[in-house]
């Protein structure tokens, strides 16, 4: 190997855990192992002073410093209010994040002796418009150069794609992380990842099985006492007791039963939970995953999609043996556990090695037929437009492969598309005939993007000189629905020129990218002058706050 | 639903209102802080993420003049309507205390506390109590209806206890009507895991719900479909809803459980169980303002228990409900004593022997012409009365008989001789039933009836004249009642203070004797007041005999109630003395089998494959757990005879490996070569078919104490090595992976552990890692 291309790296910035892996030498996904030597992190800061401690140290620590310690910040991601404080110093969840980020870069460093820039993260797919703008800000505030946000499922079954990508197939992706669950069908073919349809709640995942554990130890410890205090009213009976469950879940994943004993004020109360009364308390959880699955089969149904060949089970929850047996008695199909871990981060490496691929061809394309070419336009596209010949193309793999050492037909594989839907639906704030207030969509879920909508708005005024429009984040398929139906994410002011009558048109477009994220252009259609938008998204750290959290976040070394 | 005042959220002085704009900021940053901490709770998570979402709200209105106001006002509403709503519980609480007539100062000082008020206010409260009668009668159908149905006879008493019409009651009623309630054959109702209960509570709160019907919107009498559409709908209209807040969370939480909970009649009994005995929240409040020292005085109890009664509970029910309410609180109850029931026994008829007296009247003669003959007649009497021994008296009258009969002039005097030798009879007699008597008497006296008995049967039997005969049968039928009395006496003693299998016995005794006995009625509805008790027993009982097996036991007890019986309880027994017949049944069949395994003696084998054919043929069979039992203890028994041959292998293979190992002691191996010892057995020969995770071969090399040494330990992959890929190598017996120490943490989330193995087979070189859980075996080292 004499030359090697940017190294871009997946990030599985998940609820409980998180990970980091890169494409190596020979084009193979490897997750690099952190400075405790462990694969996985868990995503939990500890404010220690004038430290911040990231992963099993932070985790730990919960127990004796309760106060000090943020678990599953990724279940605020998006929620503008969420604070959390520390020595009269407030944290977004955003910032929170970057700690952990930041903590996996630090230590690919250490044992790659190589900087991490840039980085592709996964998110659920469910995740709205505001938390994937969050997730990007968070690794912004680290200091990565994020080259795309992408979705999990998508990401394991490129993963799983990467294994075996002769034949082509339907996978079923359910994936039960330690916070959120998401269940996405996906077409796997050589040419493509194809995502058809998607769902899930972002507010469900493996902690909620431990919070069942949790509510019925603090019942059993009222029951052996008699007493009628609520324990979890303690941060640390809180937090000691969210550990026990945590391990007795995964003990009982292995285990008939597992012994607990709960401390409490001097008091001590011993059991044993068997597997049997755990599936009891948590079987409306289940439950409410084969829904979901349900509800989007029926949508991948009206898309087309009648079947799938198989279900790959990923998240650490999904080792838990009542997830296989209940999913295979109600569809009838034995599920596979596909790498629960890691499949995520390496699919997002394996995804990112695709793009710095793409891009070292373009630049060789680009020295080659000496046309300048934009390094972001994708090489696919490209050769379906004919700006580069399928000639260019073969030529500038087969240099690549010999200067990398990467086999040819690994190389022609960043020719694999990666088509994604939209988990949500969006629109804006319109009056309907009765002059009520209503939402508008634009774009419905699972609706394939890139994609961009056009769309004229009327000045209500002479010589108006501001549009307001509010931007609405759904989940129904319906195209009006009232406005307590949706979430407003976004509002952008128009800056209209002056002198423009009453009902003129203003036209606005929409463009919502593969990542989700959405872009808004407006333009006056007379003499086509630019309209200045002013993208305001309250729900994500911004502006000043944004910049200090860089500043404080570059200053920090995390332990 | 009504939003939370934000005085109350944030904790600020409503009167008089707070309006520094620093302190209220302040307050809304601590109370941020607050809710972003707590927003991962596993119970009131969902609480906060509600709070942290009306900050903005919040905000505005707080620093709104006008908005701040009226929300102070509305928090001063508050607490005033938040007092009121205290009375009722208030009111049920003093309703017991003054259970005893009065209500103490220190239990006003309690209810204060308890309910947040001055002591003045609870004691205006108390004067000002009316007795007011809350129609509770809902709540007891509830209650009734938890088994998913009522009967006529429910209904009936509901109706007689509200003054109404079982119409009007039926119109309440949302479930089907039996005739019998057959609740006998039915276990209680399975209720859904208190904390699942909880959880809905909760999640019911967030969205201002009172149950699941309520949250799908359909009546309580709405059947399974219905219900699972409504949820299916239900998480549709909410998978509509685009906000991500708690009410949604919580909403869908709800509907992920109204699948669970209306799956099955049976999930859905449960919950509905669960939700009649929610109401008996307000009950509990009662308990706890009674066990106020850790006791319930005997006063409250039996207030408690009519309390529990109120809600619709059978008597018994209540007792149960409150004593494990208390026994879970370690309170101790005092039940009050039963005042001594007053047996309306019959005095107890003095024994007076009823004195015979027998008037004497004297002849007087008539003798005129025959002065002489009277004279001589005289003069044998007066001879006769001389005498002292009666038959002598008889003897001499006899003679003048016989000199004299058939002679007219001393017709007279022979009937006057033969007259007195009558009377002389009769006096004799009379002596002899006296005596008799007498002594019956001083037995009678010291209560020996039965001795009593015997002595008139005995004076019966020597033929008395029929007038005595007559009194003395009298006399034994006055024994009989006393000896009647006495025994039924025994038996109240005995149903005060007895045992209710000694009750039932002492009963039966006395029925048995005294089928006809005064009191057999009495004790005939005795025995039918304590059918309950004595079920209890007997349930008790069964339940020690079931743990011991002992199933002819159980079927006589069974059959002792039902013999006796003819209620719910003993439908109940039937059924199960039918399966004690069938256990005594099959413990024949068992032990029949056993004697078979016996019969093989050494074979271990045929034995175990006489139970396994045994068990393939009649997979059901009841007894499959013993004879489980017995199939590992014959495996046990193979497996020492295998282990012994597979040491005489190992030790010829020992002597083939050289002098590198050579045997050190009992069970230790040396090898030369490296200084180490190792057990000469594995784990898989002493501890046959059980193979071991990474932990467990930890703890069993850690429990080693082979050759007399206790320092054994894991041994590291490189030492394995050295003894099975190195030639000569340690003898073997069958491939086998062991166990090492070399383990590695494969993820720090503690899901996987990793370790190295070594298979013992000299040509598979490689070293595989393996999963601590996989089962494996291991072979212990020492040394070094």
């Amino acid at each position: 190997m004499t030359k090697s291309i940017k190294r871009i790296f997946g990030i599985d910035l998940g609820t409980t855990y998180s990970s980091i892996a890169y494409v190596d030498e020979y084009g193979k996904a490897v997750i690099v192992p952190n400075a405790e030597n462990e694969r996985v992190t868990p995503s939990v800061v500890f404010f220690d002073e004038d430290n911040i401690v990231v992963g099993e140290v932070a985790k730990e620590s919960a127990k004796l410093y309760p106060n000090e310690v943020v678990s599953f910040i990724k279940r605020s991601m998006g929620e503008p209010n969420f604070l959390f404080e520390y020595n009269g110093e407030h944290y977004r969840p955003e910032e929170i994040s970057a700690y952990i980020l930041k903590k996996l870069a630090q230590d690919a460093r250490q044992q790659l002796g190589e900087e991490v820039t840039d980085v592709v993260i996964t998110c659920p797919a469910y995740f709205g418009i505001n938390e994937r703008e969050a997730t990007r800000k968070a690794g912004e505030i680290t200091g990565f150069n994020v080259r795309q946000i992408i979705n999990e499922p998508t990401s394991a079954a490129i993963a799983y794609g990467s294994i075996d990508s002769t034949e082509n197939r339907v996978v079923l992706v359910y994936d039960l992380g330690g916070g959120t669950f998401d269940v996405t069908m996906i077409a796997i073919s050589k040419e493509a990842v194809e995502v058809i349809c998607t769902g899930g709640d972002h507010n469900l995942g493996g902690k909620d099985w431990d919070d069942r554990i949790v509510a019925y130890l603090v019942e059993r410890f009222q029951q052996e006492t008699g007493t009628n205090e609520d324990i979890l009213d303690d941060p640390d009976t809180w937090q000691d007791l969210q550990l026990s469950a945590e391990k007795a879940k995964k003990i009982l994943s292995q285990r008939p039963k597992t012994p607990i004993s709960i401390t409490h004020g001097g008091q001590r109360v011993k059991l044993l939970l068997e597997r049997e009364k755990f599936e009891e308390l948590t079987e409306d959880l289940l439950d409410r995953t084969i829904d979901f699955t349900r509800e989007m089969l029926q949508a991948a149904k009206e898309k087309g999609h009648d079947s799938f060949d198989e279900i790959i089970l990923v998240g650490g929850a999904t080792r838990m043996p009542q997830v296989s047996e209940h999913i295979s008695k109600a569809f009838g199909i034995t599920p596979k556990v596909f790498d629960p871990d890691e499949a995520v981060a390496k699919g997002a490496a394996i995804y990112g090695w695709k793009l710095a691929l793409n891009d070292d061809l373009i630049r060789r394309i680009s020295e080659k037929t000496k046309k300048n070419i934009d390094r972001i336009e994708n090489i696919t596209e490209l050769i379906d437009r004919k700006e580069i010949s399928a000639e260019a193309f073969r030529e500038a793999a087969q240099e690549l492969a010999a200067d990398t050492g990467y086999t040819l037909p690994s190389v022609e594989n960043a020719l694999q598309r990666v088509i994604n839907v939209t988990s949500k639906s969006f629109g804006i704030v319109a009056h309907n005939p009765h002059n009520e207030e209503i939402v508008f969509n634009l774009v419905l879920r699972n609706t394939g993007v890139p994609i961009k909508i056009r769309k004229n708005f009327y000045t209500a005024a002479d010589n108006q000189r501001t549009v307001l429009i509010r931007i609405m984040e759904s989940e129904t398929n319906r195209i009006e629905i009232p406005l307590e139906h949706a979430m407003d994410i976004k509002t952008a002011v128009l800056h209209l020129p002056s002198d423009l009558p009453s009902d003129f048109p203003i036209e606005i477009t929409f463009d919502l990218n593969e990542e989700g994220r959405l872009l808004i252009m407006a333009e006056e259609t007379r003499d086509s002058q630019k309209v200045t938008v002013e993208v305001d998204t309250a729900s994500v750290i911004e502006g000043e706050e944004f910049e200090l959290a860089k500043l404080r976040s570059q200053r920090l070394v995390v332990h | 639903m009504e939003r939370e005042n934000f005085y109350i959220l944030l904790d600020l002085s409503v009167d008089p209102p707070e309006t520094n704009p620093k302190t209220i900021e302040a307050a809304i940053a601590e109370k941020q802080a607050d809710w972003s901490r707590l927003r991962n709770h596993p119970s009131k998570g969902l609480q906060a993420q509600k709070y942290i979402t009306l900050i903005p709200e919040i905000r505005q209105v707080m620093s709104d003049v006008r908005l701040r106001e009226k929300e102070a006002q509305s928090a001063r509403d508050h607490f005033l309507k938040d007092k009121e709503s205290k009375y009722p519980a208030i009111d049920s609480n003093i309703d017991i205390l003054m259970g005893k007539g009065f209500v103490a100062k220190e239990e006003i000082i309690r209810l204060a506390s308890v309910h947040g008020l001055s002591e003045s206010e609870i004691q205006s409260r108390i004067t000002a109590k009316k007795e007011e009668k809350f129609g509770k009668i809902d709540q007891q159908i509830r209650l009734r209806m938890a088994k998913g149905y009522l009967t006529e006879a429910e209904i009936e008493r509901l109706a007689k206890r509200h003054n109404l019409k079982t119409d009007e009651i039926k119109l309440r009623i949302h479930c089907p009507v039996r005739k019998n309630g057959n609740a006998k054959n039915e276990p209680p109702p399975r209720q859904l895991d208190r904390s699942i209960e909880k959880a809905l509570r909760d999640n019911l709160k967030i969205i201002g719900k009172t149950s699941l019907y309520d949250f799908l919107e359909l009546p309580e009498s709405a059947d399974l479909e219905q219900l699972q559409e409504a949820a299916v709908t239900k998480k549709k209209t909410l998978a509509a809803i685009g906000k991500k807040s708690a009410d949604l969370t919580a909403g869908n939480t709800l509907a992920g459980h109204c699948f669970t909970v209306f799956k099955t009649e049976e999930s859905r009994t449960a919950y509905d169980v669960g939700l009649a005995k929610s109401k008996l929240a307000e009950l509990d409040s009662d308990i706890d303002i009674s066990g106020i020292n850790g006791r319930i005085r005997p006063e409250y109890y039996e207030i408690l228990v009519q309390k529990a009664m109120d809600f619709g509970m059978e008597k018994e029910e209540a007792k149960r409900y409150i004593k494990e309410y208390c026994k879970r609180k370690k309170w101790s109850v005092e039940v009050p004593h039963h005042k001594k029931r007053r047996q309306l026994i019959a005095g107890v008829v003095a024994l007076t022997l009823i004195a015979v007296v027998i008037a004497a009247g004297w002849m007087t003669l008539n003798s005129q012409r025959a002065e002489a003959r009277k004279t001589a007649f005289a003069d044998l009497i007066r001879k006769v009365e001389q005498e002292q021994s009666p038959d002598s008296r008889v003897l001499m009258l006899q003679h003048y008989i016989r000199n004299h009969q058939g002679q007219n002039e001393f017709s007279e005097f022979v009937e006057d001789a033969r007259r007195r030798i009558d009377q002389y009879y009769a006096r004799l007699a009379e002596t002899a039933f006296k005596d008799k008597m007498a002594s019956v008497d001083v037995l009678a006296q010291k209560d020996e009836y039965e001795a009593a008995k015997a002595v008139i049967a005995d004076y019966l039997k020597s033929n008395p004249p029929p007038s005595f005969a007559q009194k003395a049968a009298a006399e034994i039928s006055n024994i009989d009642r006393q000896i009647e009395n006495r025994d039924f006496n025994a038996v109240s003693r005995v149903m005060l203070e007895g045992r209710a299998d000694e009750k039932i016995e002492a009963i039966r005794v006395y029925l048995e004797t005294h089928p006809k006995g005064a009191h057999a009625a009495q004790a005939k509805q005795m025995r039918n007041d304590i059918s309950t008790e004595y079920y209890i027993f007997v349930k008790n009982a069964l339940y020690t005999r079931e743990a011991d097996m002992d199933w002819s036991g159980c079927a006589e007890l069974a059959k002792n109630y039902i013999d006796l019986y003819d209620n719910s309880y003993s439908d109940q027994l039937q059924q199960q003395l039918a399966l004690y017949k069938e256990k005594i049944r099959q413990d024949r069949i068992f032990s029949a089998l056993k004697q078979k395994a016996e019969d093989f003696g050494q074979d271990y084998r045929a034995a175990i494959k006489m139970y396994r054919d045994y068990l393939a043929a009649y997979p059901d069979v009841t007894f499959s757990d013993r004879i489980a039992e017995e199939i590992n203890s014959l495996e046990y028994r193979l497996q020492e005879k295998k282990t012994a041959e597979a040491e005489e292998e190992i030790e010829k293979l020992l002597y083939q490996s050289g002098d590198r190992f050579t045997r050190k002691s009992e069970g230790v191996i040396l090898d030369k070569r490296t200084g180490l010892m190792w057990a000469l057995h594995d784990s898989s020969i002493s501890l046959p078919d059980t193979c071991l995770s990474h932990k467990e071969a930890e703890a069993y090399v850690d429990g080693l104490t082979t050759g007399g040494y206790s320092d054994w330990r894991l041994p590291t992959a490189d030492e394995l090595v050295a003894i099975y890929k190195q030639v000569p190598y340690f003898p073997t017996l069958g491939e086998k992976w062991y166990w090492t120490s070399n383990s590695y943490s494969s993820y720090s989330d503690g899901w996987r552990k990793v370790i190295d193995t070594i298979t013992s087979s000299p040509d598979n070189k490689g070293m595989e890692r393996r999963d601590s859980f996989e089962c494996g075996t291991v072979r212990a080292v020492r040394g070094k």
